[in-house]
C-alpha cells in the first residue's frame, strides 16, 4: 500500500514537470515591421562585371509587408510549410499544380536579441530568408516592371508559397514522385511558388537566393503580362518548346533587372558547364549551333534544351540594353535597368494577342510540354519569328526597335528568325 | 538465411519452454547497466524527416512492486550528432547530449512490456557555420543551452538466462521544450543484469 502511494507520488511529480516545462516558452518579437537576421545578396557595385557572381551577407534586416511572424503571412505572401504537390508536369522551373493537401504548422524556432529575430535551426533560418527574398521583390517590382504589388495582388489575390513540400507528379493514370531538390519553380495559373527540399549539393539555398527568386518572379510576370494573368489550360503556345524557353529567357532578365547580375546560377549549385551556359551576358553560342539536337545533348555549345533559347533571347536584349546607353549598372534612373525591363514588360503585354503567321502545330496534346525539341529548328524559327515580331511591333518603331531587332537577327540567324518576320532590323 | 532462422526459433524455445518469468528473484531489488542506439525521426524538410542515430547508455533499477509488476527507476544518456541536409554556405549544426530520469512499471512475463516515462535536459550546441560566397555573417547563433524535454516510452523487453540480458525495443513519443521537430523515436537496447 505504502508503495502504491510512492508511486502515485512520482506519478504526480513528473506530470506536472511535463506541464511546466514542456509548455511553450518562446520569446516574442516586436513588430510589424519585424526584424530578423537573414541572408542578404550585398549589391553588385558599378566596377563588378555583370556576369560576375554577386556576394552575399548574414545580417539583420526589416521585412516591409510581413504582418505576421510566426505563421509567415503579409499583405502579399503567405508560406505553407510542407504539403503534398500534385501536379501533371514539371517544365524547368513551371509546375503545373492540380491540387495541394495538407500542410504543417511553421513551427518557426527563434530568439529575439535586441529587438531583432534570431533563428534557432535552419528551417527557420532558410524560410527566414526566403521570405525576406520575396520582400525585396515586392519592395521594387514596380521599377523593375511597371507593375505595382497592389496591381499583382488585385490580379493574383495573396500569393502562396510552399516550402519543400512533396511533389507528385500524376499523368496519364501513373504517378510517380519527383526528387523535389535543387530547384525552385512557379505555378502559372495558381499563382504559387515552389521552395524544393534543401540539398547539400547546393551551396548558397535555392529557396533564399534572391537571384533565384528574383527569377521565379520573372515567371509570374511573364504570365501577368503575356497571358493577362491567368495561363490557359491546355494552350498551344505556353506548350511550345521556345516559348517555354522565351518565358525562361524573360525571367533571367527579371533576375538581372533587380541585381544587376547575369550570373544567376553558380552561387547556389555548380552543375557542370550549366551555369556558364546561363550566364547570358557573357555566352558565345547562336541558334544555328544549338539546332539540329544539339541542345538537347551533352557535350554542345549550350545543352540546357529550351533554356537556351531563352538564353540566347535574354542575351539580345542584354546587348540591346547596353547598345541604347542604359546604365546598366542601376536599377532606378531614366536610363537604367529598370526602365528598359518596364518597356519589355510593356511590349509583352500585347504580343501574344497580335501573333500571327504561326505554322501549324506539330504536337495536338496542349495539356502537356510539346515533345518538340532543338532538332525542330525550322518550325521553332517560325514561332519564334512570330513572336519575335509581334514582339518587336510592340516595343514600336525607332531605336529600340532596330536595336532589339539586330540583336536578335545576331543570335537566332535566319532560321531562329526568319527574315520575313523582321521587324524595325537594319 | 537457414542459420538465421534457427536462432529466431531457438529464442523462442527458449522463452516459450523454459522461462515462466523473465526474473528468476521476485523479491529482491536488481541492478542492470547497458546500452543500445535509438533513432529519432525529426520532422526535417517540410514533408521528409530526417533520421538521427543517438548511442545510448543506460542504468535500470528493479523493484518488486505488486505481484509480477515491477517499479522500474532508471537513468539514461544518448548524444546525437549527424546533421540533416543542408547548403554548403548556410548551416545550422545542433549536436544534442541528452540526459534523463527516468521511471516506469514492466510487467514480469515470459516477455516483459513495458511503459515508461523520461524527463530530463538536452545540454544542446548549436554552430553556425558561412563560407564564401557569404563575405560578413554576423553569429548570434552559435552557443549552448538547455533544454527541457521528457519522453514515453513502450517497451518489450525479451529476457535471456532468467533475466541476466535483456533485449529491449522500443517506441518512444518525445516532447521536446519549443522543439516540435522531434516527436517520435524508436530503437533497441541490451541490459545487464549486476546484482
Amino acid at each position: 500500500m505504502v508503495q502504491k502511494k510512492k508511486v502515485l507520488k512520482l506519478f504526480i511529480i513528473f506530470t506536472l514537470f511535463v506541464f511546466i516545462n514542456n509548455c511553450t516558452n518562446q520569446d516574442k518579437a516586436p513588430g510589424p515591421p519585424y526584424t530578423a537576421e537573414v541572408l542578404q545578396m550585398n549589391s553588385m557595385t558599378s566596377t563588378q562585371k555583370r556576369s560576375d557572381a554577386p556576394t552575399f551577407k548574414f545580417d539583420k534586416a526589416t521585412f516591409t509587408w510581413l504582418q505576421d511572424l510566426n505563421s509567415l503571412n503579409g499583405n502579399y505572401f503567405n508560406f505553407v510549410f510542407g504539403g503534398i504537390l500534385k501536379a501533371s508536369y514539371v517544365s524547368g522551373s513551371i509546375v503545373s499544380a492540380k491540387s495541394f493537401e495538407q500542410s504543417k504548422d511553421l513551427n518557426l524556432r527563434y530568439n529575439v536579441k535586441n529587438g531583432v529575430v534570431v533563428p534557432k535551426d535552419y528551417s527557420t533560418l532558410a524560410m527566414l530568408s526566403s521570405y525576406y527574398q520575396f520582400d525585396v521583390v515586392a519592395n521594387n517590382i514596380q521599377t523593375m516592371t511597371g507593375y505595382s504589388m497592389d496591381s499583382i495582388f488585385s490580379k493574383y489575390g495573396k500569393i502562396r508559397i510552399f516550402f519543400e513540400p512533396k511533389i507528385i507528379l500524376e499523368s496519364g493514370g501513373s504517378t510517380i514522385q519527383s526528387s523535389g531538390k535543387l530547384n525552385a519553380a512557379y505555378v502559372p495559373g495558381a499563382h504559387q511558388f515552389i521552395m524544393f527540399q534543401r540539398s547539400n549539393l547546393e551551396n548558397i539555398p535555392l529557396a533564399a537566393n534572391l537571384q533565384v527568386i528574383a527569377h521565379e518572379f520573372g515567371h509570374s510576370i511573364w504570365e501577368l503580362a503575356f497571358d493577362n494573368g491567368s495561363t490557359p489550360n491546355c494552350d498551344r503556345l505556353n506548350q511550345e518548346y521556345v516559348i517555354r524557353g522565351l518565358n525562361e529567357g524573360f525571367a533571367d532578365m527579371n533576375s538581372y533587372t533587380l541585381t544587376g547580375s547575369t550570373n544567376i546560377l553558380q552561387n547556389s549549385i555548380d552543375f557542370g558547364n550549366g551555369g556558364t551556359q546561363r550566364n547570358f551576358s557573357t555566352i558565345t553560342f547562336t541558334y544555328d549551333n544549338i539546332t539540329g539536337g544539339v541542345a538537347d545533348s551533352s557535350n554542345s555549345a549550350c545543352e540546357q534544351g529550351f533554356y537556351c533559347i531563352g538564353t540566347l533571347f535574354a542575351n539580345a536584349l542584354f546587348n540591346a540594353q547596353k547598345n541604347l546607353g542604359y546604365d546598366q549598372t542601376s536599377l532606378s534612373g531614366s536610363l537604367a535597368r529598370g526602365t528598359f525591363m518596364t518597356l519589355v514588360t510593356n511590349a509583352i503585354k500585347t504580343t501574344k494577342s497580335n501573333m500571327s503567321n504561326l505554322p501549324s502545330s506539330n504536337f495536338s496534346d496542349y495539356c502537356k510540354p510539346s515533345g518538340g525539341d532543338s532538332n525542330n529548328s525550322i518550325y521553332n524559327g517560325l514561332i519564334l519569328g512570330s513572336f519575335f515580331n509581334s514582339f518587336l511591333t510592340q516595343i514600336g518603331s525607332g531605336a529600340t526597335q532596330t536595336q532589339i531587332c539586330a540583336q536578335l537577327k545576331a543570335n537566332f540567324g535566319s532560321v531562329g528568325f526568319p527574315s520575313t518576320y523582321r521587324v524595325g532590323c537594319t | 538465411m537457414k542459420k538465421r532462422k534457427f536462432l529466431y526459433l531457438f529464442f523462442i524455445f527458449l522463452h516459450f519452454f523454459i522461462a515462466k518469468v523473465a526474473f528468476a528473484d521476485k523479491k529482491n531489488f536488481h541492478l542492470a547497466v547497458g546500452g543500445g542506439a535509438s533513432f529519432y525521426v525529426r520532422e526535417e524538410y517540410g514533408e521528409s524527416t530526417f533520421k538521427q542515430i543517438a548511442p545510448e547508455i543506460v542504468t535500470y533499477g528493479y523493484i518488486p512492486l505488486y505481484k509480477d509488476f515491477w517499479f522500474r527507476p532508471g537513468f539514461r544518456i544518448n548524444y546525437s550528432w549527424q546533421q540533416p541536409d543542408m547548403p554548403k554556405a548556410l548551416r545550422i549544426e545542433e549536436k544534442d547530449f541528452r540526459y534523463s530520469l527516468e521511471t516506469g512499471i514492466l510487467y514480469d512475463w515470459i516477455v516483459i512490456p513495458s511503459l515508461s516515462y523520461s524527463f530530463g535536459y538536452i545540454y544542446r550546441q548549436t554552430k553556425f557555420i558561412t563560407q564564401y560566397p557569404i563575405t560578413y555573417a554576423v553569429d548570434d547563433i552559435s552557443g549552448t543551452e538547455n533544454i527541457p524535454f521528457s519522453q514515453f516510452q513502450l517497451g518489450l523487453g525479451f529476457p535471456i538466462l532468467k533475466g541476466l540480458i535483456v533485449f529491449e525495443p522500443f517506441i518512444r513519443y518525445i516532447i521536446v521544450q519549443n522543439d516540435k521537430r522531434y516527436k517520435w523515436g524508436y530503437g533497441c537496447e541490451a541490459t545487464f543484469l549486476i546484482f
